[in-house]
């Protein structure tokens, strides 16, 4: 299955008295590794809820495409991985036992559920971990868990909110690695971040600052356009 | 609208591994329904026991004689006296007594062969619920006497036409018990249940369960069937205890009791989907069963019969759907086949059933999306 693209077309939402988003639109492109990056409060996460179909916009809408043409909304649904800011997980059922929770949620059949456990066990090193409690890993495992049950259904658009915050270098670095191993024909990545480092390892980055977009193009071509030498010298020269 | 078996089979898993290695929620299940059980049918007993009786008659009188000594062997009295010449006011006030039979002039015999002299009983009624039953446990030995004794006191002074059916010892563990068997059930579904929706709302795992394929139907039942079996074995549960421990009597059939249970376990879950949707902690969702189960208790006939109740609440009664299921029990274990009686309570059962339903499945829907 071709990875799925998602255009947003003029998208507000109001949260309370606070507008979130005012008037975004952009489009993330399927196959490639999209970044949406701001500081706190820019209206990351609420584009990320927008874009996972948990909140519906206040004005504007989202199409969901691929290569063969526009998704529905529904179909999309099923199709789409979604890694919230605090990946929670159940703290006394293992590692083993949340995947296999998720197999029937996703209504796999065993033969395929048992060869992307295995996969999905040895690409994050974990296979020594599969019987311990969730809530008994460090905090970098424990988040390695959370994208486990995302990944496991193989979504075609894997929306990870801010993935790496609160994780050691080292399981970074691996979370960056597993979500890279993913990404490419049959998986859109479109991530939020603070960290600049991990904006420039995007294909593309979506620059958003009080719920406005600002620019969205690769990283080099958005230093070129704001005439910086260092991608996190965007922020801070505004 | 799409369910599908495997996810709630991947429900059911989850939330019956869940419970198992958590033991505050087994015990809450499982053992305060059997703590409660046992209390209130050996301690909480609402049923009058050790009255003090005094019979103002001649010591000669059969009449006194036999009524003291039915008095005795009902298991009511601690004790019952003759006396011949006492002041049954001071008898009461001296707390001798709680209650004092005083037979007319001419004696017992004559005030019952004309069944017109009246036979006084002075009863303490500074328990006024005590002193009512003091009242009716009397009457009931009088006419039990006067009866054996072939007196004919239908017109006579005393009411004598009291009779006690179904429950002749007017035994409170079997009127409480099938009582029970809603009560404990419903509070340990309506909180757990609750909690357990709640929990995943303040983990966060909610939003994992939205954003995955499962539709919200699935989700909903996901989360309560589980609990609607483990309503079921409480039920059971404390039927058996009942049966076999207390030796209450069975008189109707299981399906009978497996009818109500189910209804009433749907409607406690209907409830418990409701709160869990305008909560958002489980504290607050503890908070809103309490304040739930209080007045649905209390209006539930459990322990003050429906009729007791004034108008202007009993409508409350009549909207909850604990007094359905405790009169179905009562009637399908005490009294056996009042078909009539139980599928007019069944009807009224389904109908709160399908409101709640209803509303849960609007709110829980509305609240996810």
């Amino acid at each position: 299955m071709p990875a799925l693209g998602v255009r947003v077309e003029g998208v507000t939402k109001r949260l309370g008295h606070t507008l979130a988003l005012q008037g975004v639109s952009t489009v993330f492109e399927p196959g490639r590794v999209h970044g949406i990056v701001g500081p706190n409060g820019a209206g990351k996460t609420t584009l990320m809820r927008v874009l996972t179909g948990l909140l519906k916009p206040t004005q504007g809408e989202v199409f969901y495409y691929d290569a063969q043409g526009d998704v529905s909304a529904a179909q999309a649904k099923g199709q789409t991985g979604y890694f919230p800011q605090e990946p929670s997980l159940y703290p006394d059922l293992s590692c083993r036992e949340h995947l296999e929770f998720f197999r029937d949620l996703y209504d796999l059949p065993s033969q395929a559920f048992e060869s992307r456990a295995k996969e999905l066990f040895d690409a994050t090193g974990m296979s020594a971990f599969s019987g311990r409690p969730a809530g008994k890993l460090s905090g970098g495992m424990y988040k390695k868990l959370g994208l486990m049950c995302v990944l496991l259904n193989r979504p075609r658009l894997l929306l990870l909110d801010e993935p790496t915050v609160g994780v050691d270098p080292v399981s970074r670095q691996e979370l960056w690695e597993l979500v890279y191993g993913f990404a490419g024909q049959e998986t859109t990545v479109v991530l939020s971040t603070s960290y600049m480092d991990e904006a420039q390892r995007c294909s593309k980055v979506h620059i958003l600052d009080g719920g406005v977009l600002k620019a969205a193009d690769t990283p080099q071509a958005l230093m070129r356009r704001f005439e910086v030498m260092q991608f996190a010298d965007i922020f801070l020269k505004k | 609208m799409k369910i599908r078996r495997i996810v709630l089979q991947g429900f059911f898993k989850k939330e019956f591994t869940q419970i198992v290695r958590d033991p505050k929620m087994l015990f809450a299940i499982f053992f305060i329904p059997l703590i409660q059980t046992v209390m209130f049918g050996l301690a909480l007993t609402s049923e009058v026991k050790n009255v003090e009786l005094a019979v103002l008659a001649k010591p000669s009188s059969r009449v006194a004689r036999d009524i003291r000594a039915r008095a005795q062997a009902s298991g009511w009295f601690k004790v019952a006296d003759i006396f011949e010449h006492a002041d049954p006011v001071s008898l009461i006030e001296s707390r001798r007594a709680e209650a004092v039979l005083i037979a007319p002039k001419e004696g017992f015999e004559k005030a019952l062969e004309r069944g017109s002299e009246p036979v006084q009983l002075l009863v303490n009624a500074t328990n006024a619920q005590r002193a009512q039953q003091v009242n009716g446990y009397v009457q009931q030995i009088v006419a039990e006497v006067a009866a054996q004794r072939g007196y004919d006191v239908s017109s006579g002074v005393i009411q004598l036409d009291e009779r006690v059916l179904f429950n002749h010892n007017l035994d409170t563990t079997s009127y409480m018990i099938p009582a029970l068997m809603v009560m404990s059930t419903f509070i340990v579904l309506l909180v757990v249940c609750g909690m357990a929706i709640a929990k995943e709302k303040e983990t966060g795992t909610m939003e994992k369960l939205i954003s995955s394929p499962c539709t919200v139907e699935e989700i909903m039942l996901g989360k309560t069937l589980p609990y609607f079996v483990i309503g079921l074995v409480i039920v059971g549960l404390i039927l058996f205890v009942g049966v076999a421990w207390f030796g209450i009597p069975f008189r109707g059939s299981l399906w009978q009791v497996g009818v109500n249970g189910g209804l009433f376990a749907l409607s406690a879950l209907a409830v418990a989907l409701i709160i869990s949707t305008v909560v958002s902690t489980q504290q607050q969702a503890m908070m809103g069963s309490m304040l739930y189960l209080l007045p649905g208790i209390l209006l539930s006939g459990v322990f003050f019969p429906v009729a007791n109740i004034p108008g202007v609440f009993r409508w409350m009664c009549y909207l909850n759907p604990m007094m359905y299921s405790v009169a179905n029990f009562r009637a399908v274990i005490l009294k056996g086949g009042d078909m009539g009686l139980f599928w007019s309570n069944c009807f009224w059962l389904t109908v709160i059933c399908v409101v709640l339903c209803t509303c849960a499945y609007k709110n829980f829907k509305s609240t996810l999306n």
